[in-house]
């Protein structure tokens, strides 16, 4: 492993240049696929990446350099637990105890850069902080709008009453 | 994205959060989701009401069905489930799996229960190196109210809607993993009575008195 890798770099949406490894790069399907299109031209050596900002990207590739390292276990569907760190290593959970914003800024960014491992964690996470709640608490967690009628509200929950019996 | 301030200037759209996220993106959230809280994060809004998540329905039916022999989703009990849940409102695997849900967790032994059901009967024999049971041997309630036992003369049986007699005595062995129903029992002939409980492990019936033991083991076969 003496021989440095060669680094491709990822330019966030305000055009910062990030240097990453390419082993780390190519975690993202997105970056894999744009550097396989141009394979026949060995340079290539930018990744225009406009839909994440900077602090994003950061977040991004430091979750794929420790990936590498130490691979995410797979989460179980459904969640056995609201807490992050019963359900994937302690590194994860760490990594997603951070504000909404950022978290469904991520979300994003892995649906867009198409990183699988990342989607699971980020979209994992909004679940566990749903998991245990009720409609009117998940409306306030998420700042949702109740948009239903009443008779529309009285029907879905009429639908629903075994849930509360079980 | 961006949208105009009140004075026109164009400016940032507010941050990013939960409403940002597309059908497919809060598909991937509710794959996580198990069935009661998928249930409740339905009833938030008209849009999370309207997502298609059928498929993950059916498998939180597959896997809450897994361990109940009667109910668990092989390809004989899919046949069953048209046959059964077959009107337009009842096709979806969410209805189902309430209905199931409804149905397998119903603590009140029916007649229907006793004559749809296939059941076995085990005697405890007590002797001075303890107790034992014998061999699991398939009996029929039959509907001319008269419990069919080989050899032995048919008996005549009813479930009695009433407080049972204390079950005090049934020792832990035979209690299964909920306490005995204290609105009903079942009378067989002039037997003490038989205590009944709904096994929590794979939805079958225990009747159990100090000299049987009778269980269900799913829907019978046979006419």
């Amino acid at each position: 492993m003496d021989v440095e890798e060669s680094t491709i770099n990822l330019v966030s949406a305000e055009g910062d240049s990030s240097p990453v490894p390419l082993s780390v790069a190519k975690m993202s399907e997105l970056v894999r696929s744009m550097m396989d299109e141009e394979a026949e031209d060995d340079d290539v050596k930018e990744i225009p990446l406009p839909n994440v900002k900077s602090q994003v990207l950061h977040k991004v590739i430091e979750f794929c350099e420790h990936h590498l390292k130490e691979p995410m276990t797979e989460i179980e569907k459904p969640l056995k637990s609201n807490s992050m760190s019963d359900v994937v290593q302690k590194f994860y959970a760490d990594f997603v105890d951070i504000e909404q914003v950022l978290l469904f800024e991520l979300i994003l960014a892995a649906n867009y850069m198409d990183i699988k491992p990342l989607l699971d964690l980020t979209c994992a996470t909004v679940a566990s902080m749903i998991k245990g709640k009720t409609p009117e608490d998940i409306r306030t967690t998420f700042n949702i709008t109740n948009d239903f009628s009443p008779e529309e509200e009285a029907q879905v929950r009429e639908e629903n009453k075994w849930c509360e019996e079980a | 994205m961006s949208k105009r301030s009140h004075d026109g200037a164009v400016v940032e759209a507010a941050t990013v959060s939960f409403s940002c996220l597309t059908e497919e993106l809060l598909l991937s959230v509710a794959e996580f989701l198990p069935a009661k809280d998928l249930l409740q994060f339905q009833c938030v809004s008209r849009d999370l009401a309207a997502l298609e998540t059928d498929t993950i329905w059916k498998q939180r039916c597959q896997d809450r069905w897994a361990p109940w022999p009667r109910f668990k989703l092989a390809s004989k009990r899919q046949e069953e489930l048209e046959r059964e849940f077959s009107s337009v409102d009842q096709k979806s695997w969410k209805v189902r799996y309430g209905l199931v849900e409804q149905q397998a967790t119903c603590t009140e032994l029916t007649i229907d229960d006793l004559h749809n059901l296939q059941w076995y009967l085990s005697f405890i024999l007590s002797g001075v190196r303890g107790e034992s049971n014998t061999q699991l041997m398939p009996i029929r309630f039959c509907r001319n109210n008269h419990l069919a036992v080989m050899g032995h003369p048919p008996l005549p049986y009813r479930i009695v809607q009433d407080t049972p007699p204390s079950s005090d005595h049934i020792r832990s062995g035979l209690r299964g993993d909920r306490p005995f129903s204290d609105t009903q029992y079942v009378q067989i002939s002039e037997f003490p009575a038989h205590f009944v409980t709904r096994k929590q492990s794979n939805a079958e019936w225990m009747i159990v008195n100090e000299n049987v033991l009778i269980v269900s083991t799913g829907k019978r076969d046979w006419a």
